[in-house]
């Protein structure tokens, strides 16, 4: 085995600096819209009414069967002619939105899943006694049954994260150039694509293990 | 009616139980074809926005493509599955073990696969190791490298089931005098089998999934084979939903499947 040649990874920094940024907004976006949709399918599928609830578990199993790279090349179809169509005026960055969309969509039932069992995981007793003081069930739902949901479940959330940090290396099938495809791209021109990848992973692997042990310790902190 | 009280009604009341209620089987029948007919709707509408011209018969002539590339996912995905298991059995038991080496080890296998996308994982198997043993078939490769990146996570849910087992549990098998293997074989694993079992399923399930990244090494998966068939015939919708069907029909299953075991296996604590 040839000696490693780490001459190329210094020129590249800053479009590696560049994909980090695709990157990280990528998950940002998804981290926040997947949330707030999430919990509303959540919910959704708790709800005493069976249209919401169904319609919530066909859009949660429906998500979760199908492989990202399918819904990431689905919406790479779908999102720009819909814009295009809707809009009649093409977007800047229309890998950029499609992938915002794609991730956004697909976290949104992965996190509805954990909302779901940290709503689940609030004993009936607290429903009861807030039903009991006279509040509504939206305001049992808002002002008791949420914060204590959130709390419990903030470790998986930040878990889940994480796990789509890993998951935006998969745009790679879009053609848009986040870290990994630009490692990947800067080996393959260098000839030095055993580097670059040991490069890459490295990063992602301190990120995730720093953030994996910060989840840690803040689950023994805010353990109920 | 006021639109908050509408928006209550949909989405913020709760079930009184918290739980999905068993509604009788025509009523859940007609709701789930109301939410399809609704999702039908929003298609058939996205789809007329495009004013798309549908050409199934292309597709249908590439026909023995898409089942070859089927029967090879399900295949890498068993064959995957049997390994992974097998690891992810050495891992959990490598974490309990007395010596500390095997403990570190099976930690940092762990770390570092939970740590690294399986992108990563993927390209370095078959650029880096896959070139260092001389290994020419991509499907091994490819089995390998799911096998290994999969089998992190059996492992860890194996031992979350085996620590579920509380310490009188152990005590007691030792006070009987039943031997470390014995104590493994009739106390822990009939009891943590249980809470290991939905989410194996939910792992499988990731399995058969994480199988189409095998498509970047061009391991002629379903996956693989669907991008060839649109790039030659450009129906690129027709083959995204004949490769969403494929998969759904694999997962979908499975993942219902582990809901079921799910609430099967729940008791009240």
């Amino acid at each position: 085995m040839p000696a490693l040649d780490w001459s190329s990874i210094p020129g590249a920094l800053p479009f590696l600096w560049n994909g980090m940024l695709v990157t990280l907004s990528i998950t940002g976006v998804a981290i926040l819209v997947g949330i707030v949709l999430g919990t509303l399918i959540a919910t959704a599928r708790l709800s005493a009414n069976p249209i919401p609830s169904s319609l919530a578990a066909l859009y949660v199993n429906g998500f979760r069967s199908i492989p990202l790279v399918m819904v990431l090349l689905w919406f790479y179809l779908l999102v720009p002619q819909l814009i295009q169509a809707l809009f009649k005026n093409p977007a800047a960055d229309i890998r950029l939105v499609s992938a915002f969309v794609a991730f956004s969509l697909f976290e949104a039932s992965y996190y509805a899943e954990i909302i779901r069992a940290g709503i689940q995981s609030v004993s009936r007793g607290q429903v009861s006694a807030g039903l009991a003081l006279g509040m509504s069930r939206a305001q049992t739902m808002r002002l008791i049954v949420l914060p204590q949901a959130f709390r419990r479940m903030l470790p998986l959330l930040l878990t889940q994260a994480i796990i789509l940090f890993q998951d935006t290396s998969l745009v790679y099938v879009i053609g848009l150039s986040e870290f990994f495809g630009v490692a990947y791209r800067t080996g393959d021109r260098d000839g030095t694509i055993v580097e670059l990848l040991l490069f890459a992973g490295a990063v992602y692997f301190v990120l995730c293990f720093a953030a994996s042990s910060l989840v840690r310790v803040l689950q023994r902190k805010i353990a109920l | 009616m006021t639109p908050q009280k509408i928006l209550h009604w949909f989405w913020l009341e709760p079930h009184p139980a918290q739980a999905e209620r068993r509604v009788s089987w025509p009523v859940a029948l007609l709701n789930w074809a109301l939410a399809f007919l609704l999702l039908g709707a929003v298609c058939a509408f996205s789809f007329s926005q495009l004013r798309y011209r549908w050409d199934w018969q292309t597709i249908g002539s590439y026909q023995g493509f898409f089942w070859r590339g089927w029967w090879h996912t399900v295949g890498i995905s068993l064959v995957s599955l049997v390994f992974s298991l097998l690891i992810g059995l050495l891992t959990a038991l490598a974490r309990r073990s007395g010596w500390l080496v095997l403990r570190a080890l099976s930690r940092l296998y762990v770390e570092v696969i939970r740590g690294t996308p399986l992108l990563v994982q993927i390209s370095f198997a078959f650029y880096v190791v896959a070139d260092a043993f001389r290994i020419e078939n991509r499907f091994v490769a490819g089995v390998v490298t799911l096998s290994v990146f999969t089998g992190a996570f059996v492992g860890e849910t194996i031992r979350g089931g085996i620590e579920s087992i509380g310490a009188s549990q152990l005590d007691s098998a030792k006070a009987i005098g039943l031997t470390r293997r014995q104590t493994y074989l009739y106390v822990i694993f009939p009891q943590a089998i249980r809470v290991i079992l939905p989410s194996l399923a939910g792992i499988f399930a990731n399995l058969i999934k994480d199988s189409s990244l095998l498509s970047i090494i061009s391991i002629e998966d379903f996956t693989w084979n669907a991008q060839q068939v649109a790039a030659l015939t450009f129906n690129h919708f027709e083959c995204y939903l004949v490769l969403a069907g494929g998969y759904l029909v694999l997962t979908l299953p499975i993942t219902l499947g582990a809901q079921y075991l799910e609430r099967r296996t729940k008791y009240e604590t």
